[in-house]
Formats: structure tokens, sequence, C-alpha cells
């Protein structure tokens, strides 16, 4: 039977014989549903149980299910679909009705462009930061003190440790702890030790143009 | 969880036909090669099943 035969005389006779066979080579159907309720379908694919020998086949419908069901983990349910359900979903930043369309929702102004400039200062520059380096040089005392400096440069009150600058060098370079002192400011670097100058006379010049020094 | 659903093909019944195959997977199933072929082997035997009840179905009108 040929296509030609459909059309010409005895159709009504032939349309069961036509059916039996489109029934007979009907094929079976592979479906890949999303897990909304709604089932939207991603995939619907007729396949031969013959086209399965093919190991061809099997490699590619494989490709296809995974892109199928990829697609059903990404793909919205009807009601997130929906503009009115869209803007309550959570984590979504929704636009306010009243505002016109192109419209930035936190524009901002000069003031406020200033204090949050100030801040990230702030947070560049942060105490904090500055012990913590200390902390990973690994002198702890240094770190301490600048610690107890800052927070009676913050309170207003004088710092508990009250020793002078040069007190605190002297016992820093007895107690033979090797401390850098650039990072900090109006402190002295550690005298030299007193043996290499006999005299004492250029060190003790030396001592008083330091502490004639503007801090 | 989305999942594959293997129907037997009536003609013009495609939604009514009969389910031979229901199955939930994710998608980080398919990282195992394994997981694969086994899925393969699995629909093909949906499959293979979905076309001897078409076969069953269509015999009685043939006659």
């Amino acid at each position: 039977m040929t296509l030609r035969d459909v059309g010409r005389g005895g159709r009504s006779e032939r349309l069961p014989e036509l059916r039996a066979r489109f029934e007979k080579t009907a094929m079976a159907y592979i479906t890949i549903k999303t897990k909304t309720d709604e089932g939207l379908i991603t995939l619907q694919e007729r396949v031969v149980p013959s086209d399965m020998v093919s190991e061809f086949f099997c490699a590619h419908l494989v490709e296809r299910l995974r892109w199928a069901i990829e697609d059903a983990h990404v793909t919205p349910s009807l009601a997130e679909l929906d503009g009115e359900n869209a803007t309550d979903r959570p984590g979504r930043t929704s636009r306010p009705r009243d505002m016109p369309f192109g419209a930035c929702p936190r524009a901002l102004t000069p003031r406020s462009a200033e204090k949050r400039f100030r801040l990230s200062r702030a947070i560049r520059f942060s105490p904090c930061t500055a012990i913590g380096s200390f902390l990973v040089a690994g002198s702890a005392p240094l770190a301490a003190d600048h610690a107890s400096r800052l927070i009676s440069y913050t309170s207003g009150s004088p710092s508990p440790d009250s020793r002078s600058n040069q007190e605190r060098i002297r016992t820093s370079s007895h107690g033979g702890e090797q401390i850098g002192t650039r990072s900090l400011r109006g402190m002295k670097p550690p005298m030299p030790p007193s043996d290499s100058n006999p005299t004492g006379k250029e060190a003790d010049g030396a001592s008083d143009h330091r502490d004639r020094e503007p801090r | 969880m989305p999942q594959i659903i293997v129907t037997a093909n009536r003609g013009n019944e495609q939604a009514d036909g009969p389910v031979l195959m229901r199955e939930r997977v994710n998608i980080a199933d398919f990282e195992s090669d394994h997981f694969a072929a086994q899925l393969v082997e699995r629909v093909g035997w949906a499959l293979s099943d979905a076309d001897d009840v078409e076969q069953y179905d269509v015999s009685p009108t043939e006659v």
C-alpha cells in the first residue's frame, strides 16, 4: 500500500488498515517532567527499542536526558513565572511600584557617598588591622602596647602603661627582643650597645638630638 | 526532583498511555558513568515493555 492509495476510492475502507499500521509502528515515549506540580515537560522523545542496540545512540540519549534533567532543575514553576508572585520570592529585590523605570532604588546622595567613603577608609586603616599585622610579625608586646595606646586615644584616658618611650625601648632592648619600631609613630629606634662607644658622648648627644626632634 | 517517564504510545492517546517506568533522577547522578549505563539499561527494558504493551493492544483491533 502506498500513499497514492489513501486519496483514491475506497478511502473509508482503508482507514482502519492505515490506523492499524500506524498503531503498529507507534513508539514508546520518554518524557522528563519538572519537579513542580504542573509537570512541565522538558523532553519528550519517541524511541524504538531497536535503537537501544546502538551504543552511539545510547550515549547520545544519556546526554539528552542529562540536558533535560538539568533544564528541569532550573525551570521555574508557573507560579514563579507569574509576575505577581515573582516579586514575593525570597531573596529577590523588587522595584517599588511607584518608582519609574530606570531609577535606582538606593541612589547615593553626595552626603551618603561621602559617609560611605569615610567608612571604607576607616575599615581599611582600622586599628585592628595594625594590631593584626604586628601579631603576624611575631612581636606581641609591641602589639599590646599599640592596642593600649589606641584604647587610651579613643577613650580619652591616659594609657595604663605610663612609661615613656625611652623606657619602653630600653626595656625591650635589655630584654633581648628585637622589635621593629618603624611602624609606630613617636617611638625611637633602639639605642646601640654601650660597648661600641666607650666614651658615650656621641650617644648622649645623639639621644639629646633625638629628644629635640618634633614628634 | 525531575522524573523520567516512559509511556507506551497508543496512537492518538499519547498522554493517557500506560506508564512503564517512572523514576526520579537528580542531575548529580549523571556524574557517574555506572549510573548512566544502568539508567540506559532500565530505559531499554521499559521501552521493550512498552513495545510489548503496544503489540498487545494493537493485536485485538487487527483481528
